[in-house]
């Protein structure tokens, strides 16, 4: 039952992550930023940190 | 002879000061933080975690929540005034003077650190006051007028409390941990993007970039959806570190299709949002409770 779960919980973040990315990407030339390059990481940061978390999940 | 200019003053009495301190630590608030809390420190130890520890680590939570409040207070005191939602606080209706608001605040931060360091470990007592700080620092001073990412990224301070609640019990943060404090984080921005929506205009008056004020309500709908897509994979994640069993993960599957129904739902009728508001508290709640009584009944 863990495995599955780690399975369908994995797939649901990785399609979560996506949609996240399309949302905030596509629309990041219309949004008030202070800079682009700070808008870019502002939105890859949270990305990255939760591709890490599920790394850690898969390995522990 | 003119007569002597009679002076009218504000009458403030004892109680009134004392009200308008604790209206400035914004304790409804701080009742979420604590939610959080809890749960991780019982599933920190696997069981009740000992009374004493738990009223400790609550307390100093409390007082750097507090801290982080009061001083974002006097940081957001101009736009606050301009917002009805905020215009009734303690600084923008002159009943406290700044300089009063930010040694409150520093004094609450203060406090919370000693006393968590002196009740549970150094790791827990740092990690609430990184959470104060990153409110202060990060999320008030460099994001929230900023940029439309200023609650996605801020949300960091608000899921604080769960690293805590298991530090103060294990003196470290493992990986349930940080699911936890993964699961507030991605709580946040559809909570607070559905009270953007209902305060649009207060949010475009002065001038904060929340998401539904610069893209429209319909499209950060779409982001909410998205990120409400993550919170569900993210707590059922928890259940695969072993920590919590079936009746967090039948709780948690349950509770997380339905605020996505519900996300889903507002999309239709954004007029809706802060009923939404109040059923995404109720969710984080939910959730956080199954995981004290998962263990709590489980073992």
């Amino acid at each position: 039952m863990r495995d599955f779960t780690l399975i369908v919980g994995t797939v649901v973040v990785g399609l979560g992550l996506v949609l996240v990315l399309w949302r905030e990407l596509a629309g990041a030339g219309e949004r008030r930023r202070v800079g682009p390059v700070r808008d870019v990481i502002e939105v890859l940061l949270p990305v990255a940190a939760t591709l890490a978390l599920l790394l850690w999940v898969w390995v522990s | 002879m003119t007569s002597p200019a009679v002076r009218i003053t504000n009458p403030r009495t004892d109680v009134s000061v004392v009200k308008t301190y604790v209206e400035l630590m914004k304790l409804r608030i701080i009742e979420l933080l604590l939610i959080t809390t809890l749960p991780a420190m019982v599933a920190a130890a696997g069981g009740w975690p000992g009374s004493w520890l738990v009223f400790a680590t609550l307390l100093g939570g409390t007082l750097s929540a507090a801290g982080a409040n009061a001083i974002n207070q006097a940081i957001d005191r101009d736009i606050d005034r301009l917002m009805s939602r905020t215009r009734g606080r303690p600084l923008p209706t002159d009943r406290v003077s700044v300089r009063a608001v930010v040694v409150f605040g520093v004094g609450l931060g203060v406090a919370g650190f000693v006393w968590l360091w002196a009740t549970t470990n150094l790791l827990a007592a740092t990690l609430s006051t990184v959470g104060l700080l990153f409110y202060v620092l990060v999320y008030s001073l460099m994001l929230k007028r900023h940029t439309t990412q200023n609650i996605v990224i801020g949300g960091a301070a608000g899921a604080m409390p769960a690293l805590v609640g298991w530090a103060a019990v294990t003196n470290t943060v493992a990986l349930p941990a940080w699911i936890m404090f993964a699961i507030v984080f991605f709580w946040t921005p559809p909570h607070f993007w559905a009270l953007a929506i209902r305060y649009h205009e207060d949010y475009e008056r002065a001038g904060v970039p929340m998401l539904p004020v610069v893209v429209g309500a319909k499209r950060a709908l779409d982001h909410m959806v998205a990120y409400t897509v993550v919170l569900v994979g993210v707590s059922l994640l928890l259940y695969t570190t072993g920590v919590v069993g079936w009746i967090y993960l039948a709780v948690a599957a349950v509770a997380g299709v339905a605020f996505l129904i519900g996300t889903w739902a507002l999309r239709d009728h954004p007029e809706a949002a802060m009923k939404y508001f109040g059923y995404s508290n109720v969710y984080l709640s939910v959730v956080f409770v199954a995981v004290a009584a998962d263990v709590l009944i489980l073992g």
